[in-house]
């Protein structure tokens, strides 16, 4: 429903990078049913047996929320797919939540991963123990936790992990083998999943 | 929760494993001498080992919400058969299901038809009986302005299907574009429309989704009413029974009325509502409420409390002049906030809108005199006087009065009745919905702006002159809910600390009044009393003393007033006692220990006498509450035998409490706490060996607290604040292992 303006867009993502609080809740309201609506329009579109690229679908929606005319600062774009990384992660466990409480009972769900490029049945992930153990990460080192959150829900490179945050690809590639080690011992240690 | 943070740690694992697998080990051990970190990383290297490619599709997890969107969308593929159907293409989809037009290619004859779906991956207990459900409704239905039900039934992989009648057509608001109708043809249109949700009515089926989207005209100009995805049906006197859960928030924001968007029971008035949005775009060509760059909450406010502008102002000037006076009317009483204030029915809508085509009164037109006197003047311009006569003299003697009485009880409900619309929905903000997001970390944001707006409520609401007592008293208590947010000291700043205590002096104000007039009212001495012990912290924090020193003038006044009525009923004596408790806390803020010792010990003993029947959880908290902070004073103090005493009966009501529900986070957490300082002041009396079996108790407590809820940040900084305590206990007492471990973990 909200079809925010471009300016609005440009504008949030700049108050954002200038640290106001504020604006990552209102980009996140606009960016989410946006990124909603595209994902569905591209699945009616193509049907089984293609997979859309994740990237693609967050640089469409960036294109069609910011409008970015040329010369524009790259940071834009950068703080884009932070914000983009968040809201697909709320997508995402939103839904399984949803999910699991429409199954009376409960039981974990399991969304199959697909590697987009080459279409290897890929193992099931629980989102919700993925999420929880993003979550407990991002206490004991945030830095780490944004580190797994755009490269896993944002699709960013690790050099374009270390764009949005502004430090140079070597920590960042540091911090993610050991947080995704990290988060992977916490989601397979006995008795932690939820 | 082993050292994650350390960039020493993810140095070494990431250069560890850039080292051949077999030589790992002894690279690690030339890498660094510290034991503990050569463990962590061979843990994290055994882990890292078992699946290397973990999380390492890139974007394997945007795919995967993809999947779960396209799940939850449903996915049919077009050209599949269902019994003698052939899906063509898809037309729509939503929620409910997906809507393609399909064909029956038998030998004997061909026809399209629109097939509605349920995907197997969609169907869930709840949506296969909503599913069902629109069959029965369109089955009861049979209209020519409503799409018609053939056919129903489920494939052999479960999938639910409705096989409707194909409208081949334009929405109903482009459609008057594109024909260019005139203002009467475009009002001779609706009232197909009125009649077929009038029929629905009759057969006690709310559509509560009436949007041009789904009201198709054909070819032959006919509009046709579709997808009852989530009609309700109403019981005789009007109200919706059953199906009332499911889908009960699935609407479109610019055609929901009011009631709709607050989640309350849906009648048939909510599609008059509908309806009214519905003729309002056909004649204005726009919508009443421009909602499109609204937030939510903004959206939700400009339909529960915008009154959209008349359809003659905002419509192209050639349109103006035919809708001023009648059919503006008309339209705004369909558009009423209150649902009693609408037409009450549609068969009452439809009636104006051919009173108007014939030129006759409507009954949404401004009941004047004049108004009928100008109609009844364009129908018959013979009888003009004698019609003037015998209008004067129905309105001659008492009629006018008996009139202005009525008009005016109408503005008074509706008055009353939009107030008590807004309260209920300051009041879901404040306490609902900022409850539910509390729960979830990192949403300060959205918080904050949801608080805003419910300031602006409360001030709106008490703004309105002649409110009574009660009403006055739950507003002051929202002001103070609203503040202990605002003030929140996790996250405060100076800003929000100011905005608290202007709220809190509007509650302390709103309380005062109520006093004014009633000076023994219970309820409002025990708020006033509440909000002046959070105005005194609050202003603590804004170093404003001159205000701290009067609201706490003023709370010792308020104490004095309910001490005078000492023989009082026990709710006077626990008000009393909470009050001191409170205080208490004010001057603990201050660091006046002493003072706060001695309010304390005036609530202590009326604790202590509250009999065995009056006490309940919450005095027996209270009562805990007290003696912990009497302990604290106590510390501060440096009374440590007496504050070992007073922690001591503390921990006896804290057992009690816990093992009255051992599962409880808070009740475990409430005892840990007791426990941590009665450790420390044994400590300090120089009792060292016995302060060590409330720390490891504690210790214990926390560890399952955080075991029970990783997520809960307080249990694990105090988890991390007892080992550490014990850490340094342990290195002073040179159990150096036991400081290692404790250190590590």
């Amino acid at each position: 429903m909200s079809r925010a303006s471009s300016n609005d867009v440009t504008r949030l993502l700049h108050d954002w990078g200038n640290g106001t609080a504020d604006a990552l809740p209102r980009l996140i309201e606009i960016v989410y049913p946006e990124l909603r609506r595209i994902a569905a329009r591209h699945l009616s579109r193509e049907r089984m047996g293609h997979t859309l690229q994740p990237t693609a679908l967050v640089s469409e929606a960036y294109l069609r929320l910011a409008k970015q005319p040329a010369g524009k600062p790259f940071q834009d774009r950068t703080h884009f797919f932070a914000v983009a990384a968040r809201v697909v992660r709320a997508v995402l466990v939103d839904h399984a939540r949803a999910r699991l409480a429409s199954k009376r009972g409960g039981g974990a769900i399991a969304v199959e991963l697909t590697d987009a490029v080459a279409p290897v049945p890929a193992p099931s992930i629980d989102l919700i123990d993925l999420h929880n153990a993003l979550t407990a990460l991002e206490l004991i080192d945030p830095q780490q936790s944004r580190v797994v959150e755009l490269r896993c829900f944002g699709g960013l490179s690790i050099d374009e992990t270390a764009e949005v945050l502004a430090v140079s690809a070597s920590p960042v590639d540091r911090d993610w083998l050991l947080a995704k080690t990290w988060i992977r011992r916490q989601m397979t240690r006995p008795g932690t999943s939820t | 929760m082993t050292s994650g943070g350390s960039s020493g740690i993810a140095w070494l694992f990431s250069e560890a494993l850039k080292q051949p697998a077999g030589s790992r080990d002894l690279w690690l051990a030339a890498a660094t001498p510290d034991q503990a970190a050569r463990d962590e990383v061979q843990a994290l290297l055994r882990v890292y080992d078992e699946d290397p490619g973990f999380l390492e599709s890139p974007i394997a997890a945007v795919a995967a919400a993809v999947r779960v969107i396209e799940e939850q969308e449903g996915s049919v593929a077009e050209g599949r058969r269902l019994g003698p159907y052939r899906l063509v293409r898809e037309i729509g989809r939503g929620g409910m299901g997906v809507v393609y037009e399909a064909t029956r290619d038998d030998a004997e004859f061909e026809r399209r038809v629109a097939i509605k779906l349920l995907p197997a991956t969609l169907a869930s207990a709840a949506l296969d009986e909503r599913f069902r459900f629109e069959r029965q409704v369109l089955a009861g239905l049979d209209h020519p302005n409503i799409a018609r039900l053939f056919d129903a039934g489920s494939s052999d992989d479960g999938v639910l299907y409705l096989v409707m009648e194909f409208v081949d057509g334009q929405p109903i608001d482009a459609w008057c574009l594109s024909r260019q109708l005139t203002i009467c043809q475009r009002v001779e249109l609706s009232l197909a429309v009125c009649e077929a949700v009038a029929h629905a009515h009759r057969n006690l089926v709310v559509h509560r989704d009436l949007k041009p989207a789904n009201i198709l005209v054909n070819a032959q100009g006919q509009p046709k009413l579709l997808d009852f995805g989530i009609a309700t049906l109403i019981s005789e006197q009007g109200q919706s029974v059953g199906m009332t859960r499911t889908g009960q928030h699935s609407f479109t924001p610019e055609y929901a009325s009011p009631e709709q968007v607050r989640g309350e029971r849906v009648t048939t008035a909510s599609d008059v509502y509908s309806l009214g949005v519905l003729l309002y775009t056909m004649l204005a060509a726009r919508p009443p409420h421009a909602l499109a760059d609204l937030t939510p909450l903004e959206a939700m406010r400009a339909i529960c409390e915008v009154d959209p502008p008349a359809p003659s102002s905002v419509a192209p000037p050639n349109d103006q002049g035919l809708l001023r006076g009648d059919l503006d009317a008309i339209v705004l009483k369909a558009l009423r906030k209150d649902p009693g204030g609408r037409y009450r029915s549609v068969f009452e809508l439809d009636g104006d809108l051919r009173a108007w085509l014939d030129g006759r009164p409507v009954t949404a037109g401004p009941t004047s005199v004049g108004y009928r006197a100008r109609k009844f003047v364009g129908r018959h311009r013979v009888s003009v006087a004698a019609a003037a006569a015998a209008t004067l003299a129905i309105l001659g003697g008492g009629g006018v009065a008996v009139w202005q009485a009525r008009v005016a009880a109408v503005q008074r409900d509706r008055a009353e009745n939009r107030f008590r619309e807004g309260r209920q929905f300051s009041r879901a903000l404040l306490f609902d919905v900022n409850e539910a997001l509390s729960k979830v970390p990192g949403n300060t944001g959205p918080r904050r702006l949801l608080l805003d707006r419910a300031v602006q409520f409360l001030d709106g609401l008490a703004s309105d002159a002649g409110i009574d007592a009660a009403l006055k008293l739950e507003l002051a208590e929202g002001y103070r809910r609203l503040d202990s947010l605002q003030g929140d000291p996790a996250s405060a700043n100076v800003g929000n600390r100011a905005a608290a205590a202007t709220s809190f002096e509007k509650a302390t104000r709103l309380a005062d009044e109520v006093l004014a007039s009633q000076p023994d009212d219970l309820d409002a001495l025990i708020l006033a009393m509440k909000a002046q012990s959070d105005l005194q912290i609050a202003s603590l924090g804004l170093h404003d003393t001159q205000r701290e020193s009067g609201a706490r003038a003023r709370h010792r006044e308020l104490l004095q007033t309910l001490e005078r009525r000492a023989q009082g009923s026990p709710r006077v004596v626990e008000a009393i006692a909470n009050g001191y408790a409170d205080l208490a806390a004010a001057l603990e803020n201050s660091g006046d220990h002493a003072g706060a010792e001695r309010a304390l010990m005036v609530a202590l003993p009326l604790l202590e006498q509250v009999p065995a029947a009056r006490r309940t959880p919450e005095v027996r908290e209270r009562h805990a509450f007290v003696l912990k902070r009497l302990g604290a004073q106590l510390q501060w103090l440096d009374r440590s035998a007496d504050a070992e005493r007073r922690y001591r009966e503390a921990l006896v009501l804290d057992e009690e409490a816990l093992a009255a529900s051992p599962g409880d986070p808070e009740a475990q957490w409430s005892v840990t706490v007791t426990l941590s300082n009665l450790g420390s002041v044994l400590s300090r009396l120089g009792r060292r060996d016995d302060s060590l079996a409330p720390w490891a108790r504690a210790l214990e407590l926390r560890r399952r607290i955080v075991a029970a809820d990783p997520k809960d940040q307080r249990a694990v900084e105090g988890l991390a604040m007892m080992l550490g305590r014990l850490s340094s206990r342990a290195y002073e007492d040179k159990r150096f292992a036991d400081s290692v471990v404790y250190n590590r973990e």
